[in-house]
């Protein structure tokens, strides 16, 4: 959590945090969240993407139920122009 | 009717969605071809850029989606590719390409083969981007591709058919669908690859880069149809001498 400058405030709530890795970018996001919440907080339409949590893909069924660890590394993938 | 798998197709010209000037410009361009099958790729999001807009307008215009494997440099990362595009796309249908070289975007052979060896067993609608190698592609029919997507000349070079002569073996000897893809350049050159029976081809940088991709387009819509229907026609032999269209009667010298 060292990367991450905060005021002494929200420090005691650190218990209350996790941070993760989505798509190489470092986050700071409650504890309990869901994979679904982190989309939503993300502002990312859930049906264009699909989400790898550690190296396994989750499947957008259990997006809801998943719930995000601290040190959790992330990808989030979505379709674009191809040939 | 062309049919792959279970599903069957008015057109024989399908599109890739890359290189466009915009979305909208590729919209324009794909309605124009009458494509009923459209490439993308799959890409981790970049945060800066958000998220690349082509996907609903397609989706409401009713194409068929089929998702690439591009960027994946072995069997591994491709069948991993090919399940993220089914998470997304909720489609089976994948376009099966390793190509790890830059330069010349040559598929791999071995890679390809073992990718496709299990994605047909997973389930997968396969149609792999090959070398124009007749023995490849039955390999690749064998393992239970859906069809088999051989090169005329290297992905966006506009070379056209520098592989005729062994795409016309392939042809010759496959029991699925070939779709000639890579390379083609110039409606003649769509056309001809019909006019040796191929089944359909897969044209992008050559509408992409036009000046005008909507006429493009059309054009190549028109090229794809005519070779189609020259080959259902028969062309004639090929001789190496001539044989007289009209009659030799000689009464000029009587």
């Amino acid at each position: 959590m060292q990367s991450i400058n905060r005021g002494d405030e929200v420090m005691e709530n650190d218990d209350l945090m996790i941070e993760l890795l989505m798509n190489d970018k470092a986050l700071v996001i409650p504890k309990g969240m869901s994979l679904a919440g982190l989309v939503t907080k993300q502002q990312i339409e859930p049906k264009s993407v699909a989400l790898v949590c550690n190296g396994e893909i989750v499947p957008r069924a259990h997006w809801q139920e998943r719930v995000c660890e601290d040190a959790d590394e992330i990808e989030i993938f979505s379709v674009v122009a191809g040939g | 009717m062309l049919k792959i798998a279970d599903h069957e197709f008015q057109s024989r010209l399908f599109t890739g969605t890359g290189k466009f000037s915009s979305s909208a410009s590729m919209l324009a361009a794909i309605r124009a071809t009458e494509s009923e099958l459209v490439t993308m790729a799959m890409k981790r999001l970049d945060f800066k850029t958000g998220l690349d807009d082509i996907l609903s307008p397609l989706l409401q215009s009713g194409i068929k989606l089929l998702p690439n494997t591009a960027g994946a440099r072995n069997a591994k990362e491709a069948i991993f590719v090919a399940e993220l595009a089914r998470e997304v796309l909720n489609t089976s249908w994948i376009k099966l390409e390793i190509h790890p070289d830059p330069k010349y975007l040559m598929p791999d052979p071995i890679e390809t083969l073992e990718a496709a060896r299990i994605l047909c067993e997973k389930g997968y609608i396969v149609l792999p981007y090959v070398h124009a190698d007749p023995v490849f592609c039955r390999r690749l029919e064998e393992v239970g591709c859906a069809a088999v997507m051989p090169l005329g000349s290297p992905i966006g070079s506009n070379q056209g058919l520098i592989t005729e002569p062994f795409l016309k073996i392939i042809i010759e000897q496959a029991n699925i669908p070939v779709i000639v893809d890579a390379g083609i350049g110039a409606p003649s050159q769509a056309l001809r690859a019909m006019e040796l029976g191929a089944d359909a081809v897969l044209v992008n940088t050559a509408i992409a880069s036009s000046l005008n991709p909507i006429a493009m387009g059309r054009c190549f819509a028109q090229a794809v149809q005519t070779g189609r229907d020259a080959y259902l026609a028969g062309l004639g032999q090929i001789s190496l001498q001539a044989s007289n269209t009209s009659p030799l009667t000689g009464f000029l010298n009587d």
